[in-house]
């Protein structure tokens, strides 16, 4: 080590001088207290000896001194006051400001170097621990620098337009940077809106990159008109691949259709989703009926969703279970009951708001453990969903040119097995069908697809609808049916695109193989504005023109003017 | 959190008690994989009921230790948890993977 010695008197620094080179140490030396402040900066020793009562500055001042220059270079090098022994009185003043230790004169040379050696291991230890924790920073930051891309990142899979839906008001409270739990949102081009909520496992960074995938699939599955549980069997497909065992996510995926006034939801592991009537109260609850994302193989998931119709103004609560488990200084967590009663006594403009400042009250000054997500969702009426997303066409710029025809059989296996809707639709869309139609054929082949399959083919009653949970009782017969279909059961849908000298249009044939009907008694029913069914063919007559039957009633062909 | 394993014939049983969370990683994942290994079991049994609190990660542990058993041909089941354990048991469906008892 190198050790200043300061003292005025150059006998006492002589003998100091001997005694530490003789224990195999260097030494640099100060006459006085400002001398000393001087040889420190220029030196940088690694130990003081110093004495007190000194001209020009005195050992207590250079001892401050010394020391503040070490605190602003992150630097401890020890001081050791040498002292007579009538000094107590600034003994005691040294160690305040700043010595480390002190010795009397005079000086004992067994004594100096077992404090040597002391102050030298307390120097190897400052040594050791500066290095791990620079070391430590160095990490402290790579994590911090990773965390941060990652979060910018997520914030931009997460940006989407769909969440700026107007019917849409959402709350993502993360506990790190980076959130395990994931919403987005999307319409079809029928104008259905999906919804989703995840929550992978943990939360930070190792939760986030679990969640990731799921955006992706969710928005390109939606934007082609797929269901939610086609939606939710794809996402539990590519999770299942990408993460390992024990690591899965809980989501709720909605669709609120505006047009059939129905909410279907799938929930998997995530707390219940509620639809909430106008006062407050619960109209139907989805609990999970699903283990999570990610746990089971294709073969054994389940994408059976619950269905619910409204005929009112409502608003469906999604969440995660950060919400109903914030927990505040005594363990109590929020709770379901708590929040149901909340959002009962608030109407519904102010329900996110409320409930943000209630769980703030509730957990104090404490941070919620989880990440916290809520989403709440008006069910719009249908004259406002179209007016944010209409339905006409706009101008365009590439439009299909020429004659082509699709022509699609699909024989029984291809109805039970293949969601034709969106399949259609993504053919139309190579061949440069524009994009501003694709809302108004995906609509109007839903409709003619669904009837001709349903009514058609399946004989299914629309009768079974009526009701609040009659959509599920539909849909149940309707899986029972299709499972029993004929061999012999087809369904015939072409696609013609043609041009006169004044405009295109598309013709569209659908024909099934089933025994036809009465479509004279169909067509009279549709001026009734009030009719429970059929609104589905009266808006294909409303955005169509030509509207023909054959005699049986099971081809119908129409035109879309383009 | 604690374990305690016994076994009586083919059947073993882990009794945990207290926190069920990703800080038991470790001891939970020692405690079975030497049922496990030590082969010969039919079933191993998880008995809940002095656990009082079990996270999303504990799920993930069940999910490992579901997968190493059914592919020693061992059956895993849970019993007689807590209400509050049974509860997020049945929100995460997990009586569609474990005979819940």
């Amino acid at each position: 080590m190198k050790i200043l010695i300061t003292d005025d008197n150059a006998t006492n620094r002589a003998i100091l001088t001997a005694l530490v080179q003789h224990i195999g140490h260097s030494t640099v030396q100060a006459g006085d207290g400002q001398q000393a402040v001087e040889v420190f900066r220029q030196e940088k020793p690694d130990l003081v000896l110093m004495d007190i009562t000194m001209p020009v500055m005195d050992g207590l001042e250079a001892t401050k001194r010394i020391k503040a220059i070490c605190a602003e270079n992150h630097l401890w090098t020890p001081i050791i006051l040498i002292t007579a022994m009538d000094e107590v009185d600034d003994v005691v003043k040294g160690l305040e400001g700043g010595a480390d230790d002190y010795m009397t004169k005079p000086v004992n040379s067994d004594i100096l170097k077992a404090k040597i050696l002391s102050m030298q291991r307390g120097l190897e230890w400052q040594t050791q621990l500066t290095s791990k924790s620079a070391e430590l920073e160095r990490y402290h930051y790579a994590a911090e620098e990773e965390r941060r891309i990652a979060a910018h990142l997520m914030r931009g899979m997460i940006e989407a337009a769909g969440l700026h839906d107007p019917a849409i008001e959402v709350w993502l409270s993360p506990t790190e940077d980076c959130s395990g739990d994931l919403v987005a949102a999307g319409r079809t081009p029928g104008g259905a809106l999906h919804v989703l909520i995840a929550d992978g496992t943990g939360h930070g960074l190792a939760a986030a990159i679990n969640v990731l995938p799921l955006p992706a699939i969710f928005y390109t599955m939606t934007s082609k008109g797929f269901g939610i549980g086609a939606i939710a069997a794809e996402l539990n497909a590519r999770i299942k691949v990408l993460l390992p065992t024990g690591r899965f996510i809980a989501a709720t995926i909605a669709s609120i259709d505006p047009r059939q006034m129905v909410v279907e939801i799938w929930n998997g592991g995530n707390p219940n989703a509620w639809l909430l009537g106008e006062t407050g109260d619960v109209l139907h609850t989805w609990k999970s009926a699903h283990l999570p994302l990610g746990i089971l193989p294709n073969d054994a998931f389940d994408s059976t969703t619950r269905s619910f119709s409204y005929s009112q103004g409502t608003q469906l609560v999604m969440m995660t279970d950060g919400l109903p488990e914030a927990s505040n200084d005594q363990q109590q967590m929020y709770g379901m009951d708590r929040l149901l009663e909340l959002l009962k006594v608030t109407d519904p403009a102010h329900r996110m708001t409320q409930l943000r400042q209630d769980i703030a009250n509730h957990l104090g000054r404490l941070r919620a453990h989880d990440d916290i997500s809520l989403i709440l969702v008006n069910t719009l009426p249908l004259e406002q969903v179209e007016a944010e997303q209409p339905l006409e066409k706009k101008p365009f710029s590439i439009e299909t040119k020429g004659y082509w025809r699709i022509s699609l059989h699909l024989g029984a296996y291809q109805l039970k097995n293949i969601d034709t809707v969106p399949f259609t639709l993504d053919t139309l869309k190579r061949l440069q069908v524009n994009g501003s139609h694709l809302g108004s054929l995906f609509l109007i082949i839903s409709e003619l697809f669904n009837n001709a399959l349903d009514h058609g083919i399946l004989r299914l009653d629309s009768a079974i609808k009526n009701g609040p949970d009659g959509f599920d009782c539909y849909l149940e017969e309707r899986g029972k049916r299709l499972n029993n279909l004929s061999e012999s059961a087809s369904l015939e849908i072409d696609f013609e695109h043609l041009s006169t000298s004044e405009n295109n249009f598309l013709r569209i044939r659908v024909k099934d193989s089933g025994e036809g009907f009465d479509y004279q008694n169909v067509l009279s029913n549709l001026e009734d504005a009030h009719a429970k069914h059929g609104r589905g063919i009266a808006l294909v007559r409303k955005l169509t023109e030509n509207m023909q039957f054959n005699a049986q009633g099971n081809e119908i062909i129409t035109d879309y003017p383009m | 959190m604690q374990i305690s394993s016994t076994t009586q014939n083919n059947e073993a049983t882990l009794a945990l008690s207290g926190r069920f969370d990703f800080n038991t990683h470790r001891e939970f994942r020692s405690a079975y994989e030497s049922l496990i290994t030590g082969g010969g079991l039919s079933r191993i049994t998880l008995n809940m009921q002095a656990v009082d609190y079990l996270d999303s990660s504990a799920l993930g542990m069940l999910l490992l230790l579901n997968e190493k058993a059914t592919a020693a041909n061992i059956k895993v089941m849970i019993s007689s948890p807590q209400q509050s354990v049974r509860q997020i048991l049945e929100i995460a469906n997990f009586n569609k993977l474990f005979t819940i008892s």
